[in-house]
């Protein structure tokens, strides 16, 4: 069962690797007992609690790391959007033509940045929060019980709120969009 | 009332560890067998090391050193006092509740 250890972090591994391996040996291996590994290698994954032999801070940042990556696209083409079209200030090229309306509108390239400028703030919402929530469930006798709690750093909390307004200001464009669309054909059909 | 805060949903097993810890050192499996024992509660490997990890990083416990590759873990002086604040205040909670039932 030593393929079960694979799945948690080598930090993990080089400070518990070998003592776990020899409890796992010791250990009767039932399908609880394999889910309960399983589980506890995406805790030591989601919450890590060693890294290279040093303990951690409380408060993991890695999800807040891989949010402002993602979030980078977006937040440059925003700032490009409203520094060309909002403030009228020159910038170092057009957002719009290029991803968006440029010759090559229905190319793969220009779709592949359509998405990632879209999705981008969604995948980061989704990071941080599956990495703040904890969801317990249990079952009582006649009924089952759960709790949700909220664990983040405040470096999170940032990555999530600039997402969260970033999926704001792009739904408020694809609903304003659409409508003023709707509106041109009303009137050009009328 | 938790013996380390922030343990999260490892509060529990966390406080099974350090109960099997208070009279003395034990690896792994020893807690399992112990915790089991006395309480009629399996702690899972997985779990186990969740909970271990967290009161390590905390200063609750320390490991010795590895013995045919099982590492013995004790109580630090920081771990004997969280658990005894935490056993003083389940008393408590105990009394309360069995002075309430018994006049109920």
């Amino acid at each position: 069962m030593r393929w079960l250890l694979r799945l948690y972090p080598k930090a993990w591994r080089r400070r518990y690797g070998e003592e776990f391996a020899a409890l796992l040996e010791e250990d009767r291996m039932t399908p609880a007992v394999m889910v309960d590994v399983i589980r506890g290698a995406f805790d030591a994954r989601l919450r890590p609690q060693v890294t290279g032999g040093a303990t951690m801070s409380q408060f993991s940042s890695r999800p807040a790391i891989i949010s402002f990556v993602l979030l980078a696209l977006p937040s440059f083409f925003l700032l490009a959007v409203v520094l060309k079209y909002g403030l009228g200030v020159p910038y170092l090229f057009d957002p719009l033509e290029t991803y968006l309306y440029g010759p090559n509108l229905h190319s793969v390239r220009s779709m592949l940045a359509d998405m990632l400028i879209v999705f981008s703030p969604v995948v980061a919402l989704l990071v941080n929060l599956i990495c703040a929530l904890r969801i317990g469930l249990r079952i009582e006798r006649g009924g089952l019980a759960g709790t949700v709690t909220m664990r983040s750093s405040f470096l999170s909390l940032g990555a999530m709120a600039v997402s969260l307004a970033l999926i704001g200001v792009f739904t408020a464009y694809i609903i304003s969009e659409n409508v003023a669309e709707a509106a041109i054909r009303r009137y050009l059909d009328g | 009332m938790s013996a380390a805060p922030d343990l999260g949903r490892y509060a529990e097993p966390a406080l099974l560890i350090l109960v099997s810890l208070a009279d003395g050192a034990k690896h792994g499996y020893a807690m399992m067998e112990d915790v089991v024992n006395q309480f009629g509660v399996r702690l899972g490997p997985g779990t186990l090391y969740a909970a271990l990890a967290r009161l390590e990083r905390r200063g609750l416990i320390e490991p010795l050193p590895s013995e045919d590759r099982r590492r013995p873990y004790r109580l630090t002086e920081a771990g004997m006092a969280a658990l005894r604040r935490q056993l003083d205040s389940l008393q408590e909670v105990a009394a309360v509740g069995l002075r309430r039932l018994a006049s109920a």
